[in-house]
């Protein structure tokens, strides 16, 4: 026979109990944040935790809570909830909970956050959301879409004289903004009918799947039929691989309008630059927003403050050509309002995005995405 | 034992159930620890809205993972819940109106919608006889493209009286609507395992021999099983439809992780016929409330994953410890080899015969068979037959795609250039399918790819930094380290008798957070130069890397079928237990396996730093269910013991000819899912026959 259950569960009974007095030692005090010292508690919960960009979100929310207008004012927790908006959803109305002022969020499921952010609002917990969600109550940063796509797509087109085959590379099908930004492409090509749609590749907002989804085009095209490329990620790569290809030098790289990547500035520059990368290529960089994560902490710090706040704004990335590509020396956040948008090579892998600056957080530099610090912390 | 004596008051049919339902208990009790240590941290007491909005938001995951529940019941496994959550979600949101009438009738196509996924699903994997994981592999697939289909990107609207009626109140402060409906679930639950199918359900699962031989029918009792598990994913979709108001295409896939999860933590075995649906529900509201405890306990996030996974290890470890647990065995028997030392205990009868040291002795030549007869081919075929019937429906279907490419591409699929696009690409999948291919061979699932990939090669190009002097080392070293994370997950399996699935999972989730530890979030570095050259030179007119295939595929042949490994691995895919008697040693080969697998996702890491020149944290996510899909397309057997690496090679050449396919022609998004799908099942149907041996 077996032995005693009842034992086993009291054994069990004692490890939960010794783990939760544990975890007790652990666990701050919840209840200090904003009643005890007088600071606004903020929290950001992130969706997932698994690539660069995401980082330097998080990194750049950080460095505004410690700008020195905020820094004493403002308490900032991060929380990751992984690619599930059951988790979010649980995890904000934690946030709740623990006495929140405000939320900031990156959201897993646009709509799916609606019924959470709903109640927040009835808390007086105010809600700022980078891109997507319908529940008007919460305020939200976000990108338009379809003007971006069609932006770049124009730009494109205009490179290759209105005429040829373009290759657009989306991000994750089924998602807001990526449709938005494929609607965009789609309708420019539309407009102009002698250019072609060639290719619709998925790119999954990653630079990986965009080299492989470009290798599975390749297999049966070749570099020689794609006159100009619009993407949401991934310039940089298939520049890089028109390289590896060989077809550059012999042929100018092909025009790719797309995002903020370092490295896809650093193609831009003459190669008599001798800087490392440099292809001297005609492309255009507009980031999707990484300095709006920052300026999400801003718009709660000014609901906060009383200010009246739009609850829909809608923000315009900074645009780079081969025309303004500028190197930076430091990185300062002063350098970028001059006029610098690129951070010399190796410092940073190429993936990186450099568009954490903007006029509406002027204070963010390249320390800021970096290390999670204003430049003079 | 003081202790068993003050219990013997306790009938022991009362100790019997006790502990028939250990994995209850520790489901159950886990759920109070994680609740009253949260009352105990957060100021103030729990509010009714709290546990109310716990129970809504646990609604849609407690109620799929109540279904998937009962497909692990009857030894079953159904990646195809997410999507169907999805499914039922994005109709919904899409042509329910605002009245009473639509909203009942649209709950109800809601059910309906979900009973078709798991009827489409049972129907295959009950009456056709195919794999559960590839049949629901393939509805995953087609799903998600459907969904694409109906709805591109979140939006439509939920009226709010179905809102009002699921996640509202039945009496207000004392009653919340989402609890009723869990308990109307559970209730619904208990009345099918009391009845004659709900015996039939438990019998199926525990030995399906046993059960057919006491006159049940096995496919109609797998057939409803699944039409029933699809309803409660129906109800969920329905719910979380409820619950967030609108529809979102993607919004069920990220939760499929999380339902095995909760199905897993609730108690119910993987390998049938044990558990049940009260656990599940459970560890469904744990599984939410770990969030609040990150959130308390102010974890960083970059520990988050690392910290889920452990949380996940534990509880599972929780329900396995116990004085008959495998650890406790492997405890006694390594005693008892200590205790053995220097002393030749063996009796003369178990000691090995000499002419058998070293390498197993065969006598296939000797064998006589009648078939025997006529030309060499003859012979060859017939003694070949059956790895032939596995290999060769991949390879034809390949040759399918690649005439599809001719005609709708044309002339540039004739070239060289072609073949050489075709085997690059093919190496990842060729590399993974060997070593989820022997996990598969074993009856097991490795989920640590994409992260132990990611890891090794964010490490790689951050060691090597564009050089190929440190390469040298580094490579071996992640290498090692990849077969360090398959040991780490044999022992698991081996030492703790945990499920494959769990303890892969969690370590999946560990890897990712100490990549993201190691870099900081921010991989750096680049791929050495030598790896580069891998892809983009030139050697005897192909890439080099189409070269380092083929040696791949010779050693993996020779791994696979001409060892005495190989031959374990298949020897414990048919039977553990025979292969125990017959002296395998079955628990060193199963962690042989899994460090077999974490050497080719490390190696397939490298092979990715070098095809993409850098490395990023998520390059591994985009290759865990097509390698899947590669192993069992390539004629192996999910339950195990039956395969050819051979055919594994032609899944990885189909399933990427298709992708060539796919964004060659440019065929619509949406489609291309449904299009994969629908190759992944017409490729298991041609290896039908075999299947049903």
């Amino acid at each position: 026979m077996k032995r005693p259950t009842i034992r086993r569960f009291l054994r069990f009974a004692m490890l939960a109990a010794l783990g939760s007095s544990l975890a007790w030692g652990f666990a701050p005090d919840a209840a200090s944040a904003k009643t005890k010292d007088g600071k606004y508690l903020i929290y950001y919960s992130m969706s997932y935790v698994g690539n660069a960009w995401q980082t330097e979100a998080k990194n750049v929310i950080t460095a505004m809570a410690l700008l020195p207008e905020y820094r004493d004012r403002v308490e900032l927790r991060v929380q990751a909830a992984g690619a599930n908006a059951a988790r979010q959803i649980q995890q904000m109305n934690a946030m709740i909970q623990a006495g929140a002022d405000a939320i900031l969020a990156f959201p897993i499921s646009p709509t799916a956050l609606n019924g959470v952010i709903k109640n927040a609002c009835n808390k007086g917990v105010i809600v700022v959301v980078i891109n997507g969600v319908t529940e008007p109550c919460a305020y939200v940063v976000k990108i338009d879409g379809v003007k971006l796509g069609a932006y770049r797509t124009k730009y494109v087109v205009d490179k290759i004289g209105g005429k040829g085959n373009i290759v657009a590379i989306t991000g994750v099908p089924g998602v807001s903004y990526s449709e938005e930004h494929h609607q965009g492409v789609k309708e420019e090509i539309a407009r102009h009918p002698e250019v072609n749609l060639l290719a619709e590749l998925v790119g999954f907002w990653s630079h990986s799947q965009a080299r492989l989804e470009m290798r599975n085009l390749l297999a049966t095209h070749g570099w020689d039929e794609i006159d100009g490329i619009v993407v949401q990620t991934g310039c940089y790569t298939v520049s890089q691989m028109q390289v590896e290809d060989g077809w550059w030098p012999e042929n100018p790289i092909i025009p790719c309008a797309g995002e903020s990547a370092n490295g896809n500035r650093l193609q831009m520059l003459p190669t008599s630059s001798g800087i490392e990368g440099a292809l001297g290529k005609s492309g255009q960089s507009i980031g999707s927003g990484l300095w709006a994560v920052g300026y999400t902490f801003r718009v709660a710090m000014q609901v906060l403050d009383g200010e009246n706040v739009d609850h829909l704004i809608y923000y315009t990335g900074v645009e780079v050509t081969e025309d303004n590509v500028a190197l930076c020396e430091t990185g300062s956040a002063a350098e970028f309002a001059a006029g610098c948008n690129t951070i010399k090579p190796g410092s940073v892998p190429p993936d990186y995005a450099i568009d954490f600056w903007s006029p509406q957080v002027p204070e963010m530099g390249f320390k800021a995405a970096l290390h999670g610090v204003p430049d003079d912390y | 034992m003081n202790g068993s004596a003050a219990l013997s008051v306790v009938p022991l049919s009362w100790r019997r159930s006790l502990a028939r339902q250990q994995r209850l208990f520790v489901a159950v009790g886990a759920f109070i620890a994680i609740f009253v240590y949260l009352d105990f941290i957060s100021p103030g007491p729990v509010s009714y809205f709290e546990i109310s909005f716990l129970f809504a938001n646990a609604g849609p995951l407690a109620l799929a993972a109540m279904g998937q529940t009962i497909v692990f019941l009857i030894r079953g496994f159904d990646l195809s819940c997410g999507a169907t959550l999805s499914l039922v979600n994005v109709v919904i949101a899409l042509y329910t109106r605002d009245t009473v009438h639509s909203q009942v009738l649209m709950c109800i196509a809601g059910l309906g919608i979900g009973a078709f996924v798991g009827a489409f699903n049972g129907f295959f994997i009950a009456f056709m006889r195919l794999q559960p994981v590839v049949v629901t592999l393939a509805t995953m697939f087609i799903i998600l493209g459907l969904n694409l289909l109906i709805m591109p990107d979140p939006g439509g609207m939920v009226p709010y009286g179905i809102t009002q009626t699921l996640t509202g109140d039945i009496i207000p402060d004392i009653l919340p609507a989402s609890l009723v409906v869990l308990l109307v679930a559970l209730l619904i639950w208990a009345l099918i395992k009391r009845s004659r199918f709900g015996t039939a359900l438990y019998a199926v699962g525990s030995n399906e021999d046993a059960a057919f031989s006491n006159g049940i029918s096995v496919t109609r009792t797998k057939f409803i099983g699944y039409t029933l598990a699809g309803m409660f994913y129906g109800a969920g979709g329905v719910f979380l439809s409820a619950q967030t108001l609108s529809g979102d295409p993607l919004v069920g896939s990220g939760m499929l992780l999380l339902i095995f999860a909760a199905t897993i933590l609730g108690g119910t075995r993987i390998g049938g016929g044990q558990g049940g649906c009260v656990g599940t529900v459970f560890a469904a509201l744990t599984l939410l409330l770990i969030s609040n405890v990150m959130l308390v306990l102010n974890v960083s996030s970059h520990y988050t994953p690392i910290v889920e996974g452990v949380i996940l290890l534990l509880a599972v470890a929780g329900a396995t410890l116990g004085k008959d647990s495998p650890v406790t065995e492997h405890l006694r028997v390594f005693r008892l080899n200590i205790a053995g030392l220097g002393n030749r205990s063996l009796p003369q009868f178990l000691e090995r015969p000499k002419v058998q040291r070293g390498r197993l002795r065969t006598n296939w030549k000797t064998r006589v068979s009648d078939e025997l007869t006529g030309s060499a081919v003859n012979q060859w075929r017939v003694k070949n037959w059956e790895s032939l019937r596995l290999i060769i429906p991949a390879w034809v279907l390949l040759v399918v795609v690649y005439v599809l490419v001719l005609i709708f591409i044309g002339g540039s699929a004739w070239s060289t250039h072609y073949f050489n696009s075709l085997f690059t690409l093919a190496i990842f999948f060729a590399v993974l399918g060997l070593g989820q291919g022997a996990v598969v061979l074993t009856g097991g699932l490795d989920l640590s790819v994409p992260h132990t990939m990611a890891f090794t090669g964010v490490m790689l190009a951050a060691l090597s930094n564009g050089m190929d002097g440190p390469a040298y080392w580094a490579i071996p070293m992640v290498l090692g380290i990849g077969i360090t994370v398959g040991i780490v997950n044999g022992l698991g399996i081996v030492l703790f008798g945990m499920p494959a699935i769990v303890v892969t999972l969690a370590t999946n989730g560990i890897m990712q957070g100490l990549g993201l530890l190691y870099t900081g979030g921010i991989p750096t570095g680049r791929s050495p130069p030598v790896l580069v050259w891998l892809f983009t030179g030139r050697f005897l007119g192909f890439a080099p890397s189409v070269w380092l295939l083929i040696i791949f595929v010779a050693m993996a042949i020779i791994v696979l079928h001409r060892t005495t490994f190989g031959r374990r691995v298949f020897a414990l895919g048919n039977s553990p237990r025979v292969s125990l008697l017959s002296g395998v040693r079955v628990d060193r080969t199963t962690i042989g396996v899994y460090a077999l697998s974490g050497f080719c996702s490390a190696l397939a890491g490298v092979l990715m730093t070098g095809f993409s020149t850098v490395s990023f944290l998520n390059m591994g996510l985009p290759f865990l269910l097509p390698a899947i899909a590669v192993v069992l397309v390539g004629g192996t057997l999910a339950t195990g013991g039956r395969g050819h690496y051979l055919g594994i090679l032609g899944g990885a050449l189909l399933l990427t000819a298709v992708a060539t396919f796919v964004t060659g022609t440019n065929i619509p998004i949406a489609w291309r899912d449904i299009v994969f799908g629908v190759v992944v099942l017409g490729a298991v149907l041609t290896l039908r026959e075999r299947n049903t041996g």
